[in-house]
């Protein structure tokens, strides 16, 4: 066998294995899912949220919102936090050195005062300037933070030196609860006996022409613009097949920074977030659970298929394109930090499983794909191609994809049900098609350029401007 | 998704023999999958369509069975219900109509208790309800079973009681929650005596459930708590020693103070807790005993119970504290500090003037104001 054709067979081979062992994992996550997404709807049905919500032994929830240039809505974005239905929670808004007037608004808004609050710096941040807190009984139940700028990952190390609760609930401050979403966020912590439940994630959904009125969604709407539509199809496929099924394997390495619930002694322990990366909410999740593997000590990181937390989506390539980028480094970032589990036995199916996972299909992925690009149009231009091969293994590619998109669909028909209507059924199936053709290559290109970024050591967050939510029509 | 599968055909050039057979594999998995789609878009929209359906017939039905549920809550004639079930003859029939019913029933029966409960149930047994729970109590499907559960004791169905305690070690958690959510809410706490055996833990949620199953109990309790509190199963001891502090039961005093020598931390916790609801003159100087053993967790429960029933005899022990490495220990013990002595009292201190202590102090001011 001469040195080019073990060349071309190792290739050729390496990538067919690697490509049936991707199918194949998109296959058992899909039917995997569905057990406890079933489950979990059954169980539910049997639990009486008045009875949590009456209890005064109900968890105590510190809520974690930092807040960075959000004047324009900081006022009805705290409004609609401070309205969520939970007795033992205190609401704790981080000002990250913001350069507009999100401060000011906020003590004229809700009336606060500068009080001498001691901080445990459990977590070193950069300085804070002042702790406030509102002459109005009303909002006993908020404290303002404000502080110099340091990102994220600081402000929310801020908000969890100043938590006095057990548990922080760490979220974007425009994100719109649902009413009961901490209610169902504090079941599991409680749920497990003989494990510790560390984290807890709930499922977040795209706001975008929803009709959103005093912080409530009114009315649930598929979104008319295609990006956020791919992007709320993307999010059915994420949420309620992959991440459902890595939580039923216990192997989950994500919890969304947009909304997520965590055991403060063990996030402290940790060290907090850790502001070297810009993927500090997946980072987090993977030390946490790294803590726990070090000292073999039972735990459980859990996730909620119930729609629990709406976010806008971007709308246009370019905030999407700095989206996918930052996701991306962040991603590769927590792989290099954590590099000593990499199918290190001692850490259990963390090492064995979910990082060699993360490794192969997330990071490299989009790499090994674009390679594939490149390749495809050199030998298109030498004239190397069969054709009929290409042809047909692109058909079963799309197919497949197409297929698992449906089947991503189908589960929320049966499930959830929020886009009922036949025509959004439709809709989506046919932003499924279109996906590899317009998104997709959009999105592996965002990857390459976050592989790129990061080699260059660019570490930008990415700037996310939001267009706001959709106000009910008035006649 | 990967689309990585295209880099196979451009590796081959010269393998077209090999792959030509391979392509007709591949074009047969494409119309298998082509297929399977067909399959599954027909089978959404079929479900799209029963579902949407199903939820106007249920809207429709409901507006039976809220009308019937409201005629039926106020009503003072027993013979009433009677009526008012053979008018709604027809609907009983369907099944979808019993279920709602039920679903409604239970539903109902949570928000109302006295002669509006009993109306209620007196419906569901007009309507003969019962042979469906029970139905649904024999199936070999975990979620039916604990669905039947729950609605033969909502419904007050006594009879069902000895069916329902057998199932309260059962192997499905939901099956083992309602069946003791029920023994519970048909005999208060004789009905927690499945504590005697159970071998699962019960978990948080579980003893929040039956702690408000259980509404008031009487001062006879002290003697099943007393068995429980030393029960083999760590999650049973938590429960009684929350029993205990929940109701008071001062004369369990010194059982739950043995408590403290549980080789559980977690039940050591609880029983630091329940000492603060049913503590005596030595319950103060015995957490004090126990505390450097213990870990910060336990520790910083021991400052918070000692805030309300510490006695100036421990106030060398909470200044030795004070001035300890941790902050989180510092602020605890300057709050026990404050409510034991007083805030002149803490601000004398030596270090009162250093960093941190001087916004620790600056902080229970302030708490102390509100």
């Amino acid at each position: 066998m001469s040195w080019q054709t073990f060349i071309v067979d190792f290739f050729t081979y390496g990538i067919l294995l690697y490509s049936v062992a991707l199918l194949s994992s998109y296959v058992f996550i899909a039917l995997y899912s569905v057990g406890i997404t079933r489950d979990h709807l059954r169980k539910n049905t049997f639990t009486d949220y008045r009875i949590l919500a009456s209890s005064d032994q109900l968890p105590g929830l510190s809520i974690l919102a930092p807040a960075y240039n959000e004047g324009n809505t900081i006022i009805e974005n705290v409004r609609s936090l401070l309205s969520i239905h939970y007795n033992n929670v205190e609401l704790v808004v981080i000002n990250d050195g913001s350069k507009d007037d999100c401060l000011q608004k906020l003590i004229e808004g809700y009336n606060l005062y500068k009080t001498d609050h001691f901080v445990n710096e459990q977590l070193s941040t950069k300085k804070v300037r002042g702790v406030y807190r509102s002459h109005n009984p009303v909002y006993n139940k908020l404290i303002v933070v404000d502080k110099e700028n340091g990102g994220k990952a600081d402000a929310l190390n801020v908000g969890i030196n100043i938590a006095s609760k057990d548990y922080i609930v760490c979220i974007d401050v425009d994100c719109i609860l649902e009413q009961d979403a901490l209610l169902k966020m504090a079941l599991p912590f409680m749920e497990h006996p003989g494990k510790r439940v560390i984290a807890s994630g709930g499922v977040v959904r795209i706001v975008n022409d929803c009709v959103v009125k005093n912080g409530k969604i009114l009315k649930i709407n598929l979104p008319e613009s295609f990006i956020p539509r791919m992007q709320t199809l993307e999010y059915i496929r994420a949420f309620l097949l992959g991440r459902m099924a890595w939580s039923r394997m216990n192997g989950l390495l994500l919890i969304s920074g947009a909304f997520g619930a965590f055991d403060k002694e063990i996030v402290i322990k940790c060290g907090g977030y850790n502001h070297k990366t810009v993927g500090e909410d997946m980072e987090l999740v993977v030390r946490m659970r790294r803590y726990m593997e070090e000292r073999k000590e039972p735990y459980k990181v859990t996730y909620i298929p119930d729609p629990l937390c709406w976010t806008e989506a971007p709308n246009s390539f370019q905030i999407l394109g700095r989206q996918r980028n930052r996701w991306t480094r962040g991603t590769i970032e927590t792989l290099w930090f954590h590099r000593k589990m990499f199918f290190n036995p001692k850490y259990g199916f963390l090492g064995l499983v979910s990082y060699p996972y993360w490794f192969f299909f997330e990071f490299l992925a989009p790499i090994i794909e674009f390679v594939g690009f490149i390749a495809l149009f050199f030998f298109a231009i030498f004239g190397l191609i069969d054709w009929v091969v290409f042809l047909s293994l692109f058909a079963f590619i799309l197919s497949f994809g197409l297929l698992y998109s449906m089947f991503a669909i189908f589960i929320e028909v049966i499930t959830y049900n929020q886009y009922n209507r036949t025509r959004d059924i439709f809709k989506l199936i046919l932003t499924a098609i279109a996906e590899p053709f317009i998104f997709h290559p959009f999105v592996v290109w965002s990857a390459i350029k976050g592989n790129i970024d990061l080699v260059q050591k660019k570490n930008s967050w990415g700037e996310m401007t939001r267009q706001g939510f959709a106000k009910p029509k008035t006649s | 998704m990967g689309h990585s599968l295209i880099t196979i055909s451009i590796q081959l050039p010269d393998a077209s023999s090999f792959l030509s057979s391979e392509t007709h594999s591949l074009i047969k998995a494409v119309i298998f999958l082509l297929a399977l789609m067909t399959g599954l878009l027909v089978y959404i929209l079929i479900s799209l369509l029963f579902k949407n359906r199903r939820e106007r017939l249920r809207k429709r039905l409901s507006r039976i069975t809220d009308l019937l549920i409201q005629r039926m809550l106020f009503n003072e004639d027993q013979e009433f219900a009677g009526n008012l079930t053979s008018g709604a003859g027809r609907f009983l029939k369907l099944k979808t109509f019993r279920n709602l019913l039920i679903e409604e029933l239970v539903r109902a029966k949570k928000n109302f208790s006295g002669v509006a409960a009993n109306n209620l149930q007196l419906l569901y047994q007009e309507c003969d309800l019962s042979n469906d729970s029970y139905q649904k109590l024999v199936s070999r499907r975990w979620y039916l079973k604990a669905m039947g559960i729950q609605e033969l004791a909502e419904m007050g169905q006594n009879k069902s009681f000895d069916l329902i305690f057998e199932l309260t070690n059962h192997s499905n958690e939901q099956v083992r929650m309602e069946a003791q959510n029920a023994v519970v809410k048909f005999s208060g706490l004789t009905g927690l005596n499945f504590l005697d055996f159970l071998t699962y833990p019960l978990s948080d949620w579980q003893q929040i459930q039956l702690i408000n199953q259980l509404g008031d109990v009487d001062q006879n309790a002290s003697d099943y708590i007393r068995k429980w509190i030393g029960s083999s199963n760590n999650s049973v001891v938590i429960f009684s020693l929350k029993l205990a502090a929940r109701y008071h039961h001062f004369e369990l005093h010194d059982r739950v103070a043995l408590c403290l020598t549980h080789p559980s931390e977690e039940v050591r916790y609880h029983a630091i807790k329940t000492l603060k609801e049913i503590f005596d003159e030595n319950t103060s100087a015995n957490l004090v005993k126990l505390y450097d053993a213990e870990g910060l967790r336990n520790q910083l429960v021991i400052l918070e119970v000692l805030q309300n029933i510490g006695t100036e005899k421990e106030l060398p022990f909470l200044e030795r504290e004070f001035t300890r490495d941790q902050n989180e220990i510092r602020l605890a013990a300057g709050r026990a500090i404050a409510r034991v002595a007083d805030m002149q009292y803490l601000e004398s201190r030596s270090v009162s003037t250093e960093y941190p202590w001087t916004e620790i102090i600056q902080q229970i001011k302030g708490e102390l104001r509100k």
